[in-house]
């Protein structure tokens, strides 16, 4: 790294004119590049719309000093204040739709700019553009010396960028194109993030089409056209998407092949053709990931004890000692004087066009109480769980928690009030460690989520956390491991400490004992039946052992209806249970 | 009043190729999550083929068969051979049309020298036709007859036929038709095929009308995409709908507001995005 720096501040004035012009083009597209990577290759949002705010900037110079005749510290302003708005109002809409969605209509809305340049000649120049763009100093006239502010201003970019990845905001960005459900349930405005994340990169593309104006001294439809938005996406892919670096790489590559080849074929477009196909076909992963350079990983450089061995393991590791150390968890809690209403369900119905999920559900559960809910499946025990984290909303019906109404609020509302869950399937964060893991888990609640400056592995209280909780389930030594190289049940284990992260109040176990094997289950049940007393817990679960020795209560849920709740001799006895489960008699 | 009535029949005519064009990108995008970004780069090969084939032949049949062939020949290569590598991944597939568009414009250049070309209208669709009082160009009416018989047909194709069953079953659950005994990678050739025979059609149709010039395939992509926002990925009806809504306001716009004549493509497409993300009859 340190020896490219070297490099290409030392080697350009040897180069010649033709090499120098293209080293100014590289590291004004490696901005736009990069900006776009933060968008794709980090938060799994795939934009090609990024011409958009390059243009929109570009052409805000060159309007500003050719039409009105202002100076370039105003141009510079206009360019800045244009991109951000156009960014901070595209991304309204934008935002609010996932995958092919978002790719589509960012396209449609950056084409729509590119019409307008070109057909609201009177004021953009239609398809001649703007002409005559002076370079602010008359120093920058030589292309060399434009090219040393176009590298200072890529450093700069870079640097906040690279910080900005890395930050806890960044992780927050790498857990959304994980999983946004387990973001949503972990406490993150997953929308705000995104948006965030959506303007600041449309600044930094705004960034880069300042410097384009200014360097070639003319702005045309093409900065607005769907190549550009197409190049820059090459170029991530080329380098390697989730890198930033990569987009450095994939700019340099795009930038020297397109000027070359228009140098020296007339039909060059249909090698660029030829070389978008290729590249897809053979290096969808792109340099970086060809040269079998591992990516996206932050580099970890925190003071932490030994170091993890190989990084699968093969022997379960059993849980540690109990939180509280008291073993007589069921008498302190009957004993516990307080009756606070923990949740509340009324008369709570939800259908799905015409099927019955819930059919009119009423319950209260106080403080302190560990229930288990069974039934057969399809019962509606998952579809309850779905709809008391908010990601169904109910037909019919109201939900309080700890009195207030939650019924329509988002889900990650429910989880800052104090509501956490685990979900029947596996719901991590696969391609990041299990620390990483945790981090986000435990940060759902904090504001630090937002910081954007600070390397995340630097906030002490959250490395803290991260090795209590982890700890719990004897990980500290796999934390480093990613997540999708550990078993099924370590899995699953992580995905209940996921759950406690968040300090919740109420706790929601769909089938935490699901496909785990004896020993894992004895170790599941130990950990969850240790756990703070004042914990309110719900456990969905088809291993009646498992039910009976967690839970004080037991309620049997049917055909989306409550058929019965009560102590586990009641239920045992219970006739009406018996047939749900093993049916009528045949006479 | 009068003017009115015209600039509607003209807003209906350009909705009318405007549904022909877009048909083909709404089905491979709804169907396969194909985003054909050489969908434009389809149809100047169809106008350009169907102003030579009418140069050389006169006769309009000819020209309309043999120009929508070559279109439909690219896309079943292009999908055979490309996108199926990549099966259901619409990032890289958008990438290598992508590819494929680049080349097809520097053909067209290399072929017809990159000057725009102006189809004649056929003598029999050329002139004006008298209908009551109104008088209507010609091809405009034919244009509106061959968009609705497009529509027709396609509506046909998909609720009455096997294929179109078989076509709806895969758009709901691929895996599921799969194995029921659907020959998928097969119908999906078939069909990116025949979504680049319609945009092929749109070129033949639209070469008397809209020309063939180098910038038509980005300027093309940029209708479908404009009408497949705004009516929804993936709906027909959507597309239907959204093509002739835009057909008409933008025929008014030009009529009464000439200055604003692009806005009056792109406003309604980002008025429905502000409050509807997935379009007019978009799924959620």
């Amino acid at each position: 790294m340190l020896g490219s720096l070297v490099v290409s501040l030392v080697v350009p004035p040897w180069l010649s004119p033709f090499l120098i012009s293209l080293l100014n083009l590289i590291v004004i597209y490696a901005i736009l590049a990069m900006s776009l990577d933060i968008l794709m290759g980090y938060t799994g949002l795939d934009s090609l719309g990024q011409a958009a705010f390059f243009g929109v900037s570009a052409y805000a110079v060159g309007i500003v000093i050719t039409r009105y005749g202002l100076s370039w510290e105003a141009a510079v302003l206009m360019g800045l204040l244009l991109s951000t708005g156009t960014a901070a109002l595209s991304g309204l809409v934008v935002v609010r739709v996932k995958g092919l969605f978002f790719t589509v209509i960012t396209l449609a809305v950056s084409q729509v700019f590119w019409g307008i340049s070109h057909r609201w000649g009177v004021f953009t120049g239609g398809w001649n553009g703007l002409r005559g763009i002076p370079r602010p100093f008359s120093i920058l006239e030589s292309n060399l010396n434009f090219y040393y502010l176009g590298l200072g201003v890529f450093l700069v970019a870079g640097f906040l960028m690279y910080r900005l990845v890395h930050s806890p905001f960044g992780l927050t960005l790498r857990g959304i194109k994980d999983s946004e459900s387990r973001m949503k349930t972990s406490g993150y405005n997953v929308w705000l993030h995104k948006y965030i994340v959506f303007v600041i990169c449309g600044i930094f593309s705004g960034v880069a089409g300042i410097l384009y104006s200014f360097y070639s001294g003319f702005v045309s439809p093409g900065v607005l056209s769907l190549r550009t938005s197409f190049d820059a996406m090459l170029m991530v892919i080329m380098g390697g998407a989730g890198t930033l670096v990569g987009s450095v790489i994939g700019s340099a590559a795009i930038v020297t092949l397109r000027n070359y080849l228009s140098a020296y074929l007339d039909h060059w477009l249909i090698v660029l053709g030829l070389v978008f196909i290729i590249t897809t076909l053979y290096a969808p992963k792109g340099i970086l990931g060809w040269l079998g350079v591992w990516r996206g990983k932050l580099p970890i450089r925190e003071p932490v004890g030994p170091v993890a061995e190989s990084g699968l393991i093969e022997t379960f590791t059993p849980v540690s000692e109990p939180i509280q150390g008291n073993t007589d968890q069921s008498a302190i809690r009957s004993k516990s004087s307080s009756k606070m209403e923990a949740l509340r369900l009324e008369n709570i119905s939800k259908s799905f066009a015409g099927v019955l999920a819930l059919d009119n559900i009423s319950m209260t559960v106080y403080s302190g109480t560990r229930m288990a809910i069974i039934g057969p499946n399809g019962a509606g025990k998952t579809t309850l769980f779905h709809t008391i984290s908010g990601i169904y909303y109910p037909t019919a019906g109201q939900i309080s928690l700890f009195g207030k109404d939650i019924t329509r609020l988002r889900p990650h509302v429910r989880t800052n009030i104090g509501l956490a869950r685990t979900f029947q399937i596996t719901n991590l964060y696969p391609t990041l460690t299990a620390i990483d893991n945790i981090r986000l888990g435990i940060m759902g609640i904090q504001p630090s989520k937002y910081l954007l400056h600070l390397p995340v592995v630097s906030l002490s209280g959250v490395n803290k956390r991260a090795e209590e909780l982890l700890g719990l389930i004897g990980f500290w030594n796999y934390r480093n491991t990613e997540v999708r190289n550990l078993s099924y049940g370590h899995q699953r284990q992580l995905e209940l400490i996921m759950a406690l992260a968040c300090k919740p109040k109420v706790l929601l176990l769909d089938e935490p004992t699901a496909g785990l094997s004896q020993a894992e289950t004895k170790s599941m049940v130990k950990l969850v039946t240790s756990l703070d007393p004042e914990l309110t817990i719900l456990v969905i679960e088809h291993d009646m052992d498992v039910a009976f020795e967690i839970a004080d209560e037991i309620t049997v849920f049917a055909n989306g209806q409550l058929l019965i709740r009560g102590t586990k001799e009641e239920i045992q006895a219970s006739a009406a249970v018996r047939e749900v489960y093993l049916g009528t008699p045949w006479v | 009043m009068d003017i009115l009535l015209i600039h509607v029949v003209n807003g209906i005519s350009f909705g009318a190729l405007l549904f022909i064009i877009s048909s083909g990108f709404t089905l491979a995008l709804g169907m396969m999550q194909i985003v054909n970004i050489a969908h434009g780069g389809l149809y100047l090969l169809g106008a350009y083929i169907a102003w030579t084939v009418w140069g050389a032949t006169g006769s309009f049949i000819l020209t309309i068969v043999v120009s929508v062939l070559p279109p439909m020949i690219v896309g079943i290569i292009t999908q055979k051979w490309l996108l199926r590598k990549f099966y259901l991944q619409p990032l890289p597939q958008m990438l290598l049309t992508m590819g494929i568009a680049l080349i097809i414009s520097e053909m067209g250049v290399i072929l017809w020298g990159g000057y725009p070309r102006v189809m004649a209208q056929p003598p029999s669709l050329a002139g004006a036709t008298r209908l009551g009082s109104f008088t209507f160009p010609t091809y405009r009416l034919f244009i509106i007859a061959a968009g609705a018989g497009v529509a027709l047909f396609l509506w046909g194709l998909l609720e009455k036929t096997r294929v179109g069953a078989y076509v709806r079953a895969c758009v709901d659950d691929e895996e599921m038709a799969r194995s029921m005994g659907v020959n998928v990678p097969r119908l999906f050739t078939f069909m990116f095929g025949f979504t680049c025979l319609l945009a092929g059609l749109g070129g033949a149709i639209g070469a008397a009308f809209l020309g063939a010039y180098q910038g038509a395939e980005f300027d093309i992509l940029f209708l479908s995409l404009v009408v497949v926002v705004l009516g929804g990925l993936g709906s027909l009806r959507g597309a239907l709908i959204a093509s002739l809504f835009i057909g008409i306001l933008d025929s008014l716009g030009k009529g009464y507001y000439p200055e604003l004549a692009h806005f009056t493509l792109s406003a309604p497409m980002l008025i429905v995005l502000a409050v509807k993300p997935t379009g007019l009859l978009g799924k959620a």
